[in-house]
């Protein structure tokens, strides 16, 4: 891997739901090496009743994709190479970005399916299943051969799934810290 | 709607009108598409319009407006690495090879572990949210092992792990791991990771004059990488040397640190970190070295030390008045003490950690004196007991010591004949030793019983390290004794060779005499039980029956125990060295110098 690819972050984002707080999104940027450069997380989203009855089974997706993983977007200072998730409904925000978006499943962890909304390619690394999405679906696009060495690359550096974990305790402090100054 | 039938009812609606109608007064998704999955931004308005029905009244209208919800981020930069700290090419760290080979050959081969997540967590003390996420956003320890940058001479022992992770969040930590857990390599990686993180830029060491190069030799191993600032020299060199920025790693020693103090005191000069080896010199906090230390400009403290308690609990006192001045108060209750300093304090021993570790045996060895050193022995007691006792109020402690040594020195040669039984055993486990092509470290409390056992002992290519061996001339004896196989035996003072001294090739240890304080004693025997042990290490206490170390040997066993559950009992002990109405006690006398029934 060339000194470009390795200088390219990646964004790991999550979303989780505290029990009566909501729920809340986290975006981790880090290098090549699995070192943060930057985070970004949301105070808890809540849903009126309102807004669950009238998007129904789609609220989910809409809040984790749409709402919270496209704010956490915005608000990242560098442009992430890929994108990682590790959960279904954050996964649609593939259509309201042009970055590849990889839906993160590991044979230890659960198994997590991405949305039919896209089309979805398969890679296995390590532990690791990877569901590939792109914005631009041509085969030979050079483009995708890169994100792959870049994921493959990574891969043998770190566990992808590993990152997620960080995210999620971070967002949990927040919430602690959040309830103790309540 | 249904058409319904207008025959069949008198109020019947007229076929022709128009049906009342549902209208979407908008629907205005952001995007154009609206499919499964709602765009963001999204405002939803639905409402019901009336159709015109003649006769009919106008439902009521009710309007929703659901609006997206919105998402509000907290957002959160790292700092960058400092430039220098830009990994190396690989041909660099061949070029330190040699170092490293050196290490290698050392460890023991590393068992294959499965994958562990070595995570950093932020210290209780750390209240500000951002700088928990600071170390919370970290990668496990075990990344940092399979990335470019940090290059290791091998995998470390996850308890070591776990004591980076410990101190590399923490301004204040006592590592207090016991001897031979790697407690140099831990703080040496810790540095290594906040320098490269950009945390730190300018970190003082200072540890005892013999382990300067034992710190050197571990950094160029472990962290091969950070230029190092060894202040040694004349007074114009070691000016140089403190005021150089351009090392973000400087070695001292205690004795240097004192005389250069005008050089390390000040506003203007700021240290990042300060790290003390052998931190148990500062346990009091009246002497001039833990006073002056004090005084160090720092952000973070660092205390080493196996034996955080070498005396009294009230060690761990002086250890965070250069920690955290004022923080632990004297005289605290244990409990209260142990809760106190929890967080700051990580202390493991090789039972806990390294249960594959070699078995440490002990052997002792009661021995009878040889007739004449019984003759001289009793004698001296007899005589020094009595003038003692006649003493009265003059008695003082410094006149039971005096006593104690005496008869310690009989036990170990009769001062007349030279005859020692000890030595006999010594020279007979030797030629065992020596045999099976091992080696051994004799410790003794004296160098003039270094002198006396070595005319006996020469057949077995004695070297000698004590105080008396010049500093230059120390590291060239353990390469020789660890390289020379017609070496077979170190003699060593338990003063010049208890600490940091990396003996593991070593598989016997003999203590020729006993000395006050079981921690010391422990220091001793771990520098041949250590990481890297060939296989159990043999420990042959020697004791001289009927005799005042029979007596020492008693009390220095209880203490063991106590030592041994100093961190985790409530009930720890007040006292590890001998106190003073114990030293009163070995002879039946109390201070005041009356006599205790017996």
């Amino acid at each position: 891997m060339n000194s470009s690819n390795a200088a390219i972050p990646l964004g790991f984002l999550t979303c989780t739901e505290f029990e009566g707080w909501g729920l809340c999104g986290g975006l981790l940027l880090l290098n090549h090496l699995a070192r943060p450069l930057e985070f970004h997380c949301t105070l808890p989203v809540k849903v009126s009743r309102t807004q669950a009855i009238l998007f129904g089974a789609s609220l989910r997706a809409y809040i984790c994709g749409q709402v919270i993983g496209k704010a956490l977007l915005e608000k990242s200072k560098t442009r992430p190479g890929i994108l990682l998730t590790d959960c279904p409904d954050t996964a649609a925000l593939h259509s309201e970005s042009d970055i590849p978006l990889a839906l993160v499943s590991t044979h230890s962890n659960r198994e997590v399916s991405p949305p039919n909304s896209a089309i979805w390619e398969s890679m296995e690394l390590r532990q690791t299943t990877l569901h590939l999405t792109f914005s631009n679906d041509g085969d030979q696009d050079p483009a995708k051969q890169r994100t792959r060495q870049i994921l493959q690359h990574f891969a043998e550096k770190f566990d992808l799934d590993e990152p997620f974990e960080r995210v999620r305790q971070a967002i949990t402090e927040a919430r602690d810290a959040a309830q103790r100054a309540a | 709607m249904s058409p319904s039938n207008p025959a069949s009812s008198p109020d019947a609606i007229p076929h022709s009108l128009p049906e009342p109608t549902v209208e979407i007064h908008s629907l205005d998704f952001y995007s154009p598409q609206l499919s499964t999955e709602p765009s963001l931004s999204n405002t939803l308005e639905v409402g019901l319009t009336n159709g015109v029905v003649p006769g009919i009244e106008a439902p009521n209208v009710i309007q929703g407006m659901c609006k997206a919800p919105m998402a509000r981020v907290f957002s959160h930069v790292f700092p960058e690495s400092p430039q220098w700290m830009a990994p190396k090419p690989r041909a660099v760290a061949s070029q330190r090879s040699d170092v490293k080979t050196k290490v290698v050959d050392e460890a023991p081969e590393q068992e294959k572990r499965p994958p562990t997540r070595t995570r950093i967590k932020p210290p209780k003390d750390l209240l500000k949210w951002t700088d928990r996420l600071y170390y919370l956003l970290q990668p496990p320890l075990e990344a940092l092992l399979s990335s470019e940058v940090l290059d290791f001479p091998f995998q470390p022992f996850q308890h070591q792990m776990e004591g980076v992770a410990f101190l590399f969040p923490r301004q204040a930590a006592i590592l207090a791991d016991e001897m031979g857990l790697g407690k140099t390599m831990q703080a040496i990686t810790a540095i290594r990771m906040l320098l490269h993180a950009g945390h730190i830029r300018n970190v003082l060491l200072i540890c005892p004059k013999p382990l300067v190069t034992n710190w050197q030799r571990e950094f160029a191993a472990w962290a091969p990488e950070i230029p190092l600032g060894i202040v040694e020299g004349d007074t114009n060199k070691r000016a140089f040397l403190w005021q150089q920025q351009a090392t973000p790693v400087k070695i001292a020693n205690y004795e240097l640190l004192m005389r250069d103090q005008s050089e390390v005191l000040g506003e203007e000069k700021q240290y990042d970190l300060v790290v003390l080896d052998e931190a148990q010199r500062v346990k009091n906090t009246n002497s001039s070295t833990a006073q002056t230390i004090r005084q160090i400009s720092r952000q973070r403290s660092w205390a080493l030390t196996g034996t955080p308690i070498e005396n009294s609990v009230n060690d761990l006192h002086g250890l965070f008045e250069f920690l955290m001045p004022g923080y632990l108060p004297p005289g605290l209750p244990i409990e209260a003490m142990a809760r106190e300093v929890g967080d700051y304090i990580l202390r493991r021993t090789k039972d806990l950690v390294m249960k594959d570790m070699p078995p440490r045996l002990y052997r002792d060895a009661l021995l009878e004196l040889t007739p004449q050193q019984q003759a001289t022995y009793q004698e001296a007691e007899e005589t020094g007991v009595l003038r003692l006792s006649d003493m009265g109020d003059q008695l003082t402690i410094q006149h039971v010591f005096q006593l104690v040594l005496r008869l310690k020195q009989i036990c170990n040669f009769d001062p007349v004949t030279g005859a020692s039984m000890k030595l006999q055993r010594l020279e007979a486990d030797m030629e065992e030793v020596a045999a099976s092509g091992q080696k051994a470290i004799v410790f003794s409390q004296w160098v003039k019983t270094v002198d006396q056992m070595r005319p006996t002992l020469e057949r077995f290519g004695p070297l000698e390290y004590h105080g008396r061996i010049p500093s230059k001339q120390r590291d060239p004896i353990l390469k020789q004794f660890k390289e020379d196989p017609t070496k077979h035996v170190l003699l060593m003072s338990y003063g010049a060779g208890s600490v940091g001294l990396n003996l593991q090739f070593c598989r016997y240890v003999f203590l020729f005499d006993r000395w006050w304080n079981p921690a010391i004693e422990d220091q001793a025997i771990n520098r041949a039980h250590r990481i890297g042990a060939a296989g159990s290490v043999t420990i042959t206490r020697m004791t001289s029956e009927g005799t005042i170390e029979e007596r020492i040997h008693s009390i220095l066993e209880e203490k063991r125990q106590l030592f041994e559950t100093l961190f985790s009992a409530t009930n720890g002990p007040k006292n590890l060295s001998l106190t003073r109405d114990e030293i009163f006690g070995l002879f039946q006398l109390r201070a005041g110098g009356k006599r205790i029934a017996a």
